[in-house]
C-alpha cells in the first residue's frame, strides 16, 4: 500500500489499504485546484493509470473541483474540501467532500448537453461541465450528510493499471 | 494567460502561450482575446499547440470569444492536443468550429 498526502496541509485520518490511495486537503480556489490536479495526477501516473484514463480523470477532476469552487463555496476562497482516490486493478474511485452548500435539491445537475444549434449571439458558454463528468465516468454518486457534500465517481479501467515505466 | 497575434493576407493567427486554459484563466483568455481580435481580419485562427489541458471554463471562453467577433468573422482553432480535442468533440463543439490538427493544416485550407 503507498498513501501520502496530496499537498502539505491539514492532517487527515488514514484510508483503509488499498492497491494505491491518497489524500488531501484543497484550499478552495483557482490555486488551490490547480495544484491538487496536478498532484492527484502525478501519482496517478506514478501508479500506472493508463493515459487515456488520466486524461479522463483530469477533465472531470477540473469540473468537479470547478464546481465546488463556485457553487458549494460560492467565492469562498478560505474554504477547504478534501479528495480521496483508491486505485485497485479494476478501478479508480475518486471522493470529494465539502461542507459547502448542498446541490440545489439535493441532487446532481441533469446530464443535459447545451444546446448549439442556434445563432451565434446565443451560443451557450457554459453548461457544459457536469456533461462531461457524467460522460467520462462509469458511475457517480452524490450525498448530503452531516452537512457535508460527498460525491464520489468511478472510472473502470479497461486494463489493469500496472507501473509505468516512465514514472 | 499569454496570447501573441500577427496578421497576414486578411488571417489573424493568434497563439496561446499557455498549458492550460481552464477556470483560473478565462476570464484573462477572454479579455486578452478581445484586444487582441480588435483587429478586422476575417479569419482568426486560434493556434492551441502549447496547449495541454482544457476545462468548461476555458471552453466557454473560447465560445465568447467567437462570439465578440461578431456574425462576420471566423474563428478556427489548431494544434489541437488529445485532451483538448476530446473537450470539443464530446460537448459538440466540433459542430460549431472548425478544428485542425495543426496551424498548417488550418492554413492550407485556407489556400484550398
Amino acid at each position: 500500500m503507498t498513501h501520502s498526502r496530496l499537498n502539505g496541509a491539514d492532517p487527515h485520518p488514514p484510508l483503509r489499504p488499498a492497491a494505491h490511495s491518497g489524500t488531501g486537503r484543497i484550499s478552495a480556489n483557482a490555486g488551490g485546484a490547480r495544484s491538487a490536479i496536478r498532484a492527484t495526477m502525478q501519482r496517478l501516473a506514478g501508479a500506472g493509470l493508463a493515459p487515456e484514463t488520466r486524461e479522463n480523470v483530469q477533465i472531470v477532476l477540473a469540473e468537479v473541483i470547478n464546481n465546488i469552487i463556485e457553487h458549494a463555496f460560492a467565492g469562498n476562497t478560505a474554504a477547504t474540501f478534501v479528495i480521496e482516490f483508491h486505485l485497485s486493478p479494476d478501478q479508480l474511485q475518486l471522493t470529494l467532500t465539502d461542507r459547502g452548500r448542498s446541490f440545489p435539491a439535493g441532487r446532481l445537475p441533469p446530464p443535459r448537453v447545451p444546446d448549439l444549434s442556434g445563432p451565434r449571439a446565443t451560443m451557450p458558454e457554459g453548461g457544459f461541465g457536469w456533461p462531461l463528468i457524467r460522460m467520462l465516468t462509469s458511475r457517480l454518486a452524490y450525498r448530503r450528510e452531516n452537512g457535508q457534500n460527498r460525491l464520489d465517481l468511478w472510472f473502470d479501467l479497461a486494463a489493469p493499471a500496472a507501473p509505468d515505466p516512465a514514472n | 494567460m499569454s496570447l501573441t497575434s500577427r496578421v497576414a493576407d486578411g488571417l489573424q493567427i493568434v497563439t496561446v502561450d499557455a498549458e492550460r486554459i481552464d477556470a483560473a484563466g478565462a476570464i484573462q483568455f477572454k479579455e486578452e482575446m478581445r484586444s487582441e481580435t480588435a483587429s478586422s481580419a476575417a479569419r482568426v485562427v486560434l493556434d492551441l499547440s502549447a496547449v495541454d489541458f482544457i476545462d468548461s471554463s476555458g471552453l466557454g471562453a473560447i465560445v465568447a470569444a467567437m462570439k465578440q467577433l461578431g456574425d462576420d468573422r471566423r474563428l478556427d482553432l489548431a494544434g489541437l492536443s488529445p485532451a483538448v480535442d476530446k473537450v470539443f468533440r464530446l460537448t459538440r463543439m466540433d459542430t460549431v468550429f472548425n478544428l485542425y490538427p495543426s496551424l498548417h493544416d488550418a492554413l492550407a485550407a485556407e489556400r484550398g
